[in-house]
């Protein structure tokens, strides 16, 4: 999947990468889609959570060697 | 209906998560949606290496809540501290973290948490 921005919060635990998106996609225009990379598996269901509470739309997730990159768009 | 509870002691040295099965037990024999979200030390009770010889056995009751249709998440940080593995959880339930908390808070109707009790 193709992102316009990425963030990268490998090594960051639990709310960290859930605070770091929420101020990243302050910077995205409606639309455009945040690729976040984390190894904090908590990010797996509070990913999809967070955009429940939100409003933007969770475009879904791949992992590979222990990184999890979850996909969001602004909405 | 929806209720929530937040359970942030241990298994088998407070009460809190006795009480909360049993008012989560009758939150879904009524039609509620139960949503349970374990934190601090209460992660310990999604252990399924827990025997508990002639007692109630609480990961079990979990997994029978579960089954029925309630969300259980546990802080998947609290587990890391204190050691315990994602292999090692009882069925039906998960880690989680403090987003998925977050958003049991916003969306229930009830939200009631069993802390310590200082």
């Amino acid at each position: 999947m193709k992102a316009d921005f990425s963030l990268e919060c490998t090594g960051l635990s639990c709310p960290m990468p859930i605070i770091q998106t929420s101020r990243k996609m302050k910077e995205l225009k409606p639309g455009e889609i945040l690729a976040v990379q984390a190894d904090d598996e908590g990010i797996k269901e509070d990913m999809p959570a967070w955009c429940k509470t939100t409003g933007n739309e969770f475009l879904g997730m791949k992992e590979e060697n222990g990184i999890i990159t979850v996909y969001v768009r602004k909405k | 209906m929806k209720i929530a509870f937040n359970v942030q002691t241990g298994p088998y040295t407070f009460q809190n998560l006795d009480t909360v099965y049993e008012l989560a037990k009758r939150g879904l024999d009524r039609g509620y949606e139960v949503s349970i979200f374990l934190y601090v030390d209460s992660v310990g009770a999604m252990n399924s290496n827990i025997t508990t010889p002639g007692d109630r056995n609480i990961p079990q009751r979990l997994s029978e809540l579960a089954s029925r249709g309630a969300q259980i998440r546990g802080c998947g940080l609290c587990a890391k501290y204190r050691g315990h593995k994602r292999d090692e959880l009882a069925e039906g339930t998960r880690l989680a973290g403090t987003a998925v908390l977050g958003e049991m808070i916003a969306t229930s109707d009830r939200f009631i948490n069993f802390g310590f009790d200082i």
